[in-house]
């Protein structure tokens, strides 16, 4: 049995290998047919062998699905990996701009603010230096301006008038009044230009002295040439004095008043000093400024040497007990040859002040220019303008 | 790479020949569904034959041409199956090929099959290297260091043993052999 179990199973090997030669394989055929045992043997053997090349079979399928699925994951894992740094690459892109725009909108706005900040430095740097050049300046800034209109001046005032202003003598203001003025300095707030008021109130204390050394000879002498006539000029002058001594008793007792005044306003401003007015000199067709006393006294001011009949422009300072208590001061423009008076407002706001005469319309015209604009002044409206700005009401603009 | 037992030329195989498998089954009554199991088999089958130390490719014969081959009869085969099982719901006492597998005798392979997982590496590859890469005896033992094609032998019918052992624990042994 074990010889026949042997031969069989390598002829049985021979045959599922086929490895059997012709004579084995008749022999092989003889054997099935003849021996059941054997034939089933064969059989068995032959599953055996299938089932074996199934199995390697398989194993090989499952190889090669693995190799397979291992490709497709690298290949995805590849390719997933491809979308991540595309992914990533325009993400960085995308940060690199956001990066970009924040730094250069950190950039605009601090370069803005630095501008802005040097921008503020320089306007207040130059605030200062006109702050400074007020200072260093004070009467160029606060002069009250008076010009004449660029048309020549005509004089065409009626002898009826001449004769009014000669028998009218001109009320003089009283030196006190304007001492009494400059004493105020020393109730306003000190501040820079403070040196500057005491220096001029000191000028103005000389020519005051100087003048009262000064004979009425001397003033007649002065006026006659300037063309004033002498009765008219002996008048203004015997009435200035006796306005003085009338008024010198009542020095002490003004200035307290003036003081309580000044206390009690709540608009300083109109103590601004006018240190100067500027008047135009037709004569000789410049400018002329006139110091506060030659304002107030009305000496050694322009006037026309052309005609005895010219216009001579002088400037007293008109002093009212109710003007004053209104702190607003008054000047009396007065025309030696018209004898008309003419009350100029001198409104302490008013930084400049131009007065424009116009002399060909009748009456003459005279127009005030300030800073608030133009307005028409009539002789026989003066009294009314200075109710109008004692009101503090303002004046209408006048073509 | 074959010859080596370098299984990676299965997917060099299925990837090469994919296309044409394709083309083939879909142009002969082929579904989609068809062509991942014909490359398996196809790709086995050139594997199985090439791994054969017999197998002899003629210079002037492409490989493309010898898996062209294998795929047209596959593929007839596959037909034919289709075909016979459907007249056999017909014609029931049609007789099968001799050469061809009857259902019965797939189901036995299936079960040796399955019981040579459980027997050990030594003994499958024994097995295997005979019935499935037609080794000899010597060569085996070449191969996997034995002594001589005796000691293979008997080694062999020791594996045999043990692997119907398995068989008849898991089946019954009148049912299968």
């Amino acid at each position: 049995m074990n010889e026949n179990f042997t031969y069989w199973s390598d002829l049985v090997d021979k045959k599922l290998q086929n490895k059997l030669s012709e004579q084995d394989s008749s022999a092989f055929d003889a054997l099935i047919t003849e021996n059941p045992e054997f034939k089933k043997f064969y059989e068995t053997q032959k599953q055996f062998a299938q089932g074996i090349k199934m199995a390697e079979r398989l194993r090989l399928k499952e190889s090669l699905k693995i190799q397979l699925q291992e490709e497709t994951e690298s290949a995805s894992t590849a390719k997933s990996r491809f979308s991540y740094i595309f992914w990533l690459s325009q993400h960085s892109a995308a940060i690199w701009l956001v990066t970009i725009s924040t730094v250069i909108a950190l950039s605009s706005v601090l370069l803005y603010r630095t501008w802005q900040h040097q921008q503020q430095k320089k306007q207040i740097a130059l605030q200062w230096q006109k702050a400074e050049d007020l200072l260093e300046e004070p009467n160029k800034k606060q002069e009250v301006i008076l010009s004449k209109p660029d048309s020549p001046i005509t004089h065409n005032a009626s002898p009826a008038n001449k004769e009014t202003t000669v028998n009218k003598p001109v009320k003089p203001a009283p030196r006190q009044n304007f001492n009494a003025y400059l004493s105020e300095e020393a109730i306003i707030p000190k501040n820079k230009n403070e040196d500057n008021d005491k220096k001029l109130a000191d000028d103005v204390v000389v020519i005051e002295k100087k003048e009262k050394t000064k004979t009425e000879d001397e003033v007649k002498t002065k006026t006659n040439n300037a063309g004033i006539p002498a009765q008219v000029l002996s008048g203004i002058v015997e009435e200035d004095k006796v306005e003085n001594e009338k008024k010198s008793s009542a020095k002490l007792k003004k200035q307290a008043n003036k003081e309580e005044i000044v206390q009690n306003s709540s608009i300083k401003e109109f103590y601004l000093p006018v240190y100067a007015l500027r008047i135009q000199d037709e004569v000789q067709n410049k400018n002329f400024t006139a110091t506060p006393e030659q304002i107030r006294s009305g000496k050694d001011m322009p006037r026309s040497t052309k005609s005895t009949t010219g216009p001579k422009i002088f400037v007293t300072q008109y002093t009212d007990k109710k003007v004053q208590e209104d702190n607003v001061w008054y000047y009396d423009f007065t025309r030696d040859s018209a004898g008309e008076h003419l009350f100029i407002y001198a409104d302490f706001e008013f930084q400049s002040l131009q007065l424009y005469i116009d002399r060909n319309p009748s009456p003459v015209k005279y127009y005030l220019k300030t800073k608030k604009g133009v307005f028409a002044l009539y002789p026989n409206q003066t009294q009314k303008l200075a109710e109008l700005v004692s009101d503090k009401k303002i004046l209408k603009y006048v073509e | 790479m074959i010859e080596n037992g370098d299984e990676r030329a299965l997917a060099y195989l299925y990837r090469t020949y994919s296309k044409m498998v394709r083309g083939y089954i879909l142009k002969n009554s082929g579904k989609e569904e068809d062509i991942d199991d014909m490359l398996q088999d196809i790709v086995v089958l050139v594997w199985e034959k090439i791994a054969c130390k017999e197998f002899v490719l003629y210079e002037s014969t492409q490989l493309s041409t010898y898996i062209y081959s294998v795929m047209k009869n596959l593929w007839l085969k596959r037909l034919n199956k289709q075909s016979k099982f459907t007249s056999h719901s017909i014609e029931e006492h049609d007789t099968p090929d001799e050469d061809e597998e009857t259902y019965e005798d797939m189901q036995k392979s299936e079960i040796v099959a399955q019981a040579m997982q459980h027997i050990g590496s030594t003994c499958k590859e024994i097995l295997t290297y005979f019935y499935f890469y037609k080794y000899s005896m010597e060569e085996i033992a070449e191969k996997l260091n034995f002594a001589n094609a005796q000691t293979v032998k008997a080694k062999k019918y020791q594996c045999q043993k043990k692997l119907e052992e398995i068989i008849k624990q898991q089946y019954n042994a009148l049912d299968l052999l």
